[in-house]
């Protein structure tokens, strides 16, 4: 119950915000300078993607898999639009599989 | 049924959201235009909107698509289907979480999945950025070389630690301004 409380209380100050930011924008879009902002504001979205792949990346672990995995789930998305949620369930396994089999020879040690 | 439509892919959304934010993005673009609940455009509008509101990108989206799809109804549906996967899975794994820290089958998953959320974020970059470079209807090639000007500097200035918020203010800016100059 208080679970339930606390994630009501978390979600719902932005739940509000964004319901009514959504009539706001609905009502504004097709006015000329909203639609003017909009176009600049398209490529500024691109580089804060860029900014936070970019510090994500310098974050992340650099080994041979991990840069596999990196170019191999992009290339998928990308030229051959499979779903993120398979991408994301191989990934995964790929991870499982590795661990497992670095963890044996591990044992043999 | 369009709630029910709405609940169960923002559920889909969110139980297969990892790393959070952009990583996102490939995965709410696909099933939200394959649905036609908005178009590739209006979802970066929608990134920028997110950015400077508080909360989490995948929830506001699941706010925004399911009101203007559902009205407020739809809106209540897709936040409480991208909401529950993590409420359900922090209540299942919160009384064991040491358990499950050291647990090999999750570290091993994590190897996995950390390389793929910086893999969707290129994807994200990429997908989107096509859509945004793309030559215009009627404005041409001078839209993709506004645009690409616009992401420079920005670019610039985000690797300089510029607040985000700033750095969408300014781009609107830059885009109002350019936009009656050139009358596109």
């Amino acid at each position: 119950m208080g679970a339930l409380c606390a994630t009501t209380g978390v979600v719902l100050p932005s739940f509000i915000i964004i319901t009514m930011i959504s009539y706001f924008i609905e009502a504004f879009k097709e006015i000329r300078v909203v639609r003017y902002a909009f176009f600049g504001i398209r490529a500024g979205v691109l580089s804060l993607i860029l900014k936070a792949l970019i510090s994500m990346f310098m974050q992340s672990t650099k080994n041979v898999l991990a840069y596999i995995l990196m170019f191999v789930s992009a290339a998928a998305v990308i030229f051959f639009d499979v779903n993120a949620i398979i991408v994301i369930v191989v990934c995964a396994l790929a991870g499982i599989t590795y661990a497992e089999i670095r963890g044996r020879g591990n044992d043999m040690d | 049924m369009i709630w029910i439509n709405l609940f169960w892919t923002f559920f889909k959304i969110g139980l297969f959201t990892f790393g959070g934010g952009y990583a996102m993005i490939p995965l709410i673009r696909s099933e939200v235009t394959a649905h036609g609940w908005a178009e590739t455009e209006e979802i970066i509008n929608f990134i920028a909107v997110s950015e400077s509101t508080p909360g989490p990108f995948a929830i506001n989206m699941a706010t925004f698509i399911g009101r203007t799809t559902g009205g407020i109804p739809g809106a209540v549906c897709a936040t409480l289907g991208v909401v529950l996967p993590s409420f359900i899975i922090i209540l299942l794994v919160a009384g064991a979480y040491d358990k499950y820290k050291n647990n090999k089958l999750v570290n091993g998953a994590m190897t996995g999945l950390r390389p793929a959320v910086i893999g969707m974020i290129a994807a994200a970059l990429i997908t989107l950025g096509i859509e945004v470079i793309r030559p215009k209807d009627g404005i041409g090639i001078v839209s993709t070389v506004l645009s690409i000007a616009i992401f420079a500097v920005m670019t610039f200035l985000a690797l300089k630690k510029k607040n985000p918020v700033m750095i969408i203010i300014l781009s609107g800016a830059v885009g109002a301004i350019a936009g009656y100059i050139l009358d596109l």
